[in-house]
């Protein structure tokens, strides 16, 4: 079964979440497809077994056959290749990577140059697979490293869990696409209840059954709460606010392994979660 | 020569614009026939690498100098390989930047920001 962490908004403890029901299910994958601020990692320690490069289309021209028949120029609606005296010149932060050009190339003058954009790291902790993506500083789009990790473990039976980017850009979109299960992690306040309301609408447009742990609890009205329960999204499991569950995190130690009391919390969501992800497989088999 | 200048048309007739790839249009002047002529900006509504697709229009044009206030990375790029020269405007009157220009009373523009680029 394979488990998608979402919020949203940034900061309500997707990680927290994610890392901590992994470090209480032994055997277990952790995927982190936050590529702009993978942190995972920082918690597991993982010792990293290969590390892959990950590349993309690059338009590479062939002066010696490029006719300046402009095709690729006007082709481009990104506008990523231009033409002065005959020769193209390619913008590659502008450059979508779609490789339209090397097909309407009718002289095969472009060739895929291959860019890299990022990595995945791959490495195991305590019987547990640690994949992690990073996206390099100035890459616009990681989406082909959420890829190449979904094709990575779309075929696993082990538990894995997905720890997605903030957010419900096109790389939230593509970090969700293998998941059987989406779990929303809640903060109780305006902003976040608003982005749960973003990222829940783009979990129904996906198909996907869901559920949500409302974390950061406290005395006062929860607007995301009540957002659940308004849209009968069943709730998992409630982290009340703790200063000593933050403090643990901050130092990048996994709570879970550090305290007893939080690895009987984590494992009680998580039982919760199997069972509910359970029923929703045997409603919509599809799935 | 053939002068470029991104323009504005407001109420009191046409001025120079503030920006090079989102402009509406172009004015191109040729100080031989001393005829100038306004091409729309077909790069103006495009979601992205305006700046690139401006610049090629340009230089599809043959322009030999650029009047503008900014201009960003990419354009300048395509513009120095184009070798055409860029120059910052004093004021916003077009034809007398025209006449600054043709007695080598303005600056080159120097300080070519990194664009506006949006992310996605």
């Amino acid at each position: 079964m394979k488990i998608a962490v979402l919020s949203g908004k940034g900061g309500t403890g997707k990680t927290l979440c994610a890392v901590n029901l992994t470090a209480v299910s032994p055997g277990s994958i952790y995927v982190d497809c936050d590529i702009e601020e993978p942190d995972g990692h920082l918690f597991f320690k993982p010792k990293t077994i290969q590390s892959e490069k990950v590349t993309v289309f690059f338009p590479k021209i062939n002066a010696l056959l490029c006719n300046g028949c402009r095709k690729c120029v006007d082709f481009c609606r990104f506008n990523a290749l231009a033409m002065v005296h005959n020769c193209i010149t390619v913008f590659p932060e502008v450059c979508h990577a779609c490789g339209g050009c090397a097909i309407i190339c009718p002289v095969l003058a472009i060739s895929d140059g291959k860019l890299e954009i990022g990595v995945i790291d791959d490495g195991t902790v305590s019987a547990i697979r640690i994949i992690s993506g990073t996206l390099n500083p100035g890459r616009e789009s990681g989406v082909p490293i959420i890829n190449k990790m979904a094709k990575m473990i779309e075929n696993t039976q082990d538990l894995v869990f997905i720890d997605c980017p903030p957010g419900s850009s096109c790389a939230t979109v593509e970090s969700i696409r293998i998941a059987d299960f989406c779990i929303l992690v809640t903060e109780p306040t305006r902003f976040g209840a608003h982005d749960l309301e973003m990222v829940h609408e783009l979990i129904i447009s996906e198909n996907k059954p869901c559920a949500a742990i409302l974390n950061k609890i406290d005395s006062s009205d929860d607007p995301s709460e009540t957002y659940c329960i308004e849209k009968g999204i069943p709730i998992m499991g409630k982290i009340p606010y703790d200063p000593e569950l933050g403090r643990i995190n901050s130092e990048g130690l996994v709570a879970a392994w550090e305290k007893e009391s939080y690895k009987i919390q984590f494992a009680k969501i998580l039982s919760r979660i199997i069972e509910e992800a359970s029923h929703e497989t045997v409603a919509n088999p599809k799935r | 020569m053939k002068i470029a200048l991104p323009i504005l048309n407001t109420n009191n007739g046409q001025s120079i614009g503030p920006s090079f790839g989102r402009t509406s249009h172009f004015m191109i002047y040729d100080t031989l026939t001393k005829q100038s002529n306004v091409i729309e900006n077909t790069a103006m509504e495009l979601q992205g690498g305006a700046g690139i697709r401006a610049a090629q229009i340009i230089i599809d044009l043959q322009v030999n100098v650029l009047i503008c206030p900014q201009c960003g990375e990419n354009a300048e790029v395509l513009l120095k390989k184009a070798n055409v020269s860029i120059y910052r405007n004093n004021g916003t009157d077009i034809f007398e930047n025209i006449n600054l220009l043709i007695q080598n009373k303005l600056n080159s523009l120097d300080d070519i920001h990194p664009g506006f680029h949006h992310s996605r």
